[in-house]
């Protein structure tokens, strides 16, 4: 079977891991943390505990407040309040480097404005470790390994811009993996990927977490966090409405206050279409 | 491999370029005053050759720093205001030449009015970068300060529409121009434009993240801000450079690294120091033109380089149009 039979026959059927209740020395803990963008607060008081070597999925609608997350814990969006640990340790008096040395991150999309081969894409993630990426240099391993965690080894010589959507999203988490980084951060990478390549990538993260990756992801479909998420978030205008499995936060009651739908069965509908 | 292919080629057409450009001319070098032809051709040919390289390596910075292929240093407005400069030393120099402090060499007014020029403009962009939430704002006043730097060069050359000679060197500087180049000018124009090289070359490494934009360079650890500062300096000191030596030459920044990524690739530790070569290479052919071309007197450099370089970049433009955004 392959991996998108696997999805496309019942990829909600699959067991997701209940989290056990974690330490606050164990993964990425935020407390507190509010942040502004532009003059408004789009983080009030979030607090998430995302338990280590777990995949810890962020949902919520549009504008909830995922990617900015996300930039708080990269340190691309200052915040007003609030205290970061990753294992114990203070994140926010983190040196830039050293920040993403920590921290890989993986975005939407990516797209370069020149042609660029894989391999140099990927080397890119070892900028924070200095030294040089091209020609003979020691990220050369270290690139080929990324590049063989996330089964792309074959691409390496392609220009990043004709490959496929999965694909590019493979090479981007080879690019965070690169430097070491045991936390990864994702910000919607499955939302311009078919099914298929959202199961490949998917079941990829589950791979790393089970080898020991702190994994924290934004997600837009539900059956998605069923599958892969260990502990799942659900946020609503920048405040933390829920947290724990997946199960417990898609209930209808949470996700009709978040997205004002409701589910029935494998259907949703708006709420005012069933009242 | 490419890469050394590519410089190999450069030097040896810049070395061809080079003999030619010696020997080439309306002077007469087995004349009585031949060595001094050789001199003087000696001078516009290195003053051609910086020029070049520094409008090349303007090129790839900006074309890095806002991941757009059709950047040039023209964009930032420090070209125009380096004109401006450069025509107001002009004037002052005409009317007021006798105020200007001994120790300033005459030949070093249109320069250093070049650099202050282009000073002004920077500041006013940098002022704005620090401020800016985007590079899009910065472009867009860039295009502002070009636009305004050629008005005011109009504005000044309508006031002297009764002197047509004083026209006619307004107009002939900003249309660029390498001859009456000499060693003074070198000595002032050469180490911006080696400083500016070695600086730029120094920033190879974060220009290359930032290929990916700027909240991924970020959040790879590039010190986007700091970056986005200095590749503005050192593009504002190289172009400022650039027509303090020879005017203002069209396309160099534009064609160059155009031509030059789709030898070496898009790394700018290679980019930068292939087109320094390929620019001084095509400035110098350029001037060969511009002095072989008319039957008497010589052509003004930017208009060779606007009719060599406007038809190739269609063709090179239409050969890589996936390369764009």
């Amino acid at each position: 079977m392959t991996d998108s039979d696997k999805l496309t026959t019942n990829p909600l059927s699959e067991t997701t891991a209940e989290a056990e209740a974690p330490s606050t020395n164990d993964g990425l803990c935020l407390e507190g943390i509010s942040a502004r963008r532009n003059n408004k607060l789009v983080l009030t008081n979030v607090g998430i505990q995302a338990p280590g070597g777990a995949i810890t999925a962020l949902i919520g609608p549009n504008g909830a407040g995922k990617s900015s997350i996300i930039s708080t814990i990269l340190g691309l969006l200052p915040i007003t309040s609030g205290r970061l640990r990753l294992h114990g340790a203070d994140v926010l008096t983190m040196e830039r480097l050293r920040r993403a040395q920590t921290f890989g991150y993986v975005p939407q999309r990516t797209r370069l404005f020149a042609p660029m081969p894989v391999s140099q894409v990927v080397a890119m993630g070892c900028y924070a470790h200095g030294g040089s990426w091209f020609g003979p240099n020691s990220h050369r391993a270290a690139v080929r390994d990324a590049l063989a965690m996330v089964d792309a080894e074959h691409l390496a010589q392609r220009p990043f811009n004709e490959l496929s959507a999965g694909e590019s999203q493979r090479v981007l988490v080879a690019r965070a993996l690169v430097g070491g980084a045991r936390t990864l951060l994702l910000d919607e990478p499955t939302s311009s990927l078919d099914i298929g390549h959202s199961l490949i990538l998917l079941k990829l993260l589950k791979r790393l977490a089970h080898s020991g990756h702190t994994i924290l992801i934004a997600l837009h479909h539900f059956d998605q966090v069923e599958y892969v998420a260990d502990h799942t978030v659900l946020l609503h205008n920048g405040i933390v409405l829920c947290e724990g499995t997946a199960n417990h936060v898609l209930s209808n009651t949470h996700i009709t206050t978040a997205f004002g739908v409701v589910r029935h069965g494998s259907t949703f509908r708006l709420t005012e279409e069933t009242t | 491999m490419r890469f050394t292919l590519t410089l190999i080629g450069g030097v040896v057409a810049l070395a061809v370029l080079s003999i030619i450009a010696l020997n080439t001319g309306h002077g007469d070098l087995q004349s009585a005053e031949g060595e001094t032809f050789y001199y003087l051709r000696a001078w516009r040919l290195s003053a051609a050759a910086l020029a070049g390289a520094a409008l090349a390596m303007g090129g790839v910075l900006m074309q890095g720093l806002f991941r757009n292929p059709l950047a040039s240093p023209d964009v930032l407005g420090t070209t125009a205001f380096a004109v401006v400069g450069g025509q107001s030393a002009l004037l002052l120099h005409v009317f007021a030449g006798a105020t200007i402090p001994v120790f300033i060499p005459a030949e070093l007014l249109l320069p250093i009015g070049c650099l202050l020029g282009a000073g002004f403009a920077l500041l006013v962009l940098l002022w704005l970068a620090e401020r800016a939430a985007g590079l899009t704002t910065v472009l867009i006043v860039g295009f502002l300060l070009a636009a305004l730097g050629s008005s005011v060069g109009t504005f000044v050359t309508s006031f002297f529409r009764d002197q047509w000679e004083l026209v006619r060197a307004l107009q002939g500087f900003s249309l660029g121009g390498v001859d009456g180049t000499g060693p003074i000018h070198l000595a002032l124009g050469a180490p911006l434009v080696l400083i500016g090289g070695i600086a730029a070359w120094c920033w190879s490494r974060p220009l290359d993240v930032l290929l990916s934009g700027e909240v991924e360079a970020a959040a790879l650890g590039v010190d986007v801000t700091q970056v986005r500062r200095w590749v503005l300096i050192w593009t504002a000191t190289l172009t400022a450079a650039a027509v303090a030596l020879g005017g203002s030459a069209a396309f160099i920044g534009l064609i160059v690294p155009h031509v030059m990524r789709s030898c070496v690739g898009v790394g700018h530790r290679q980019l930068i120091p292939v087109s320094a070569i390929a620019g001084a290479a095509f400035l110098v052919g350029c001037d060969i033109l511009a002095r072989v071309l008319p039957p008497t007197g010589e052509l003004p450099i930017g208009v060779v380089t606007g009719m060599i370089g406007a038809p190739l970049f269609i063709v090179v433009l239409i050969r890589s149009r996936r390369e764009l955004v």
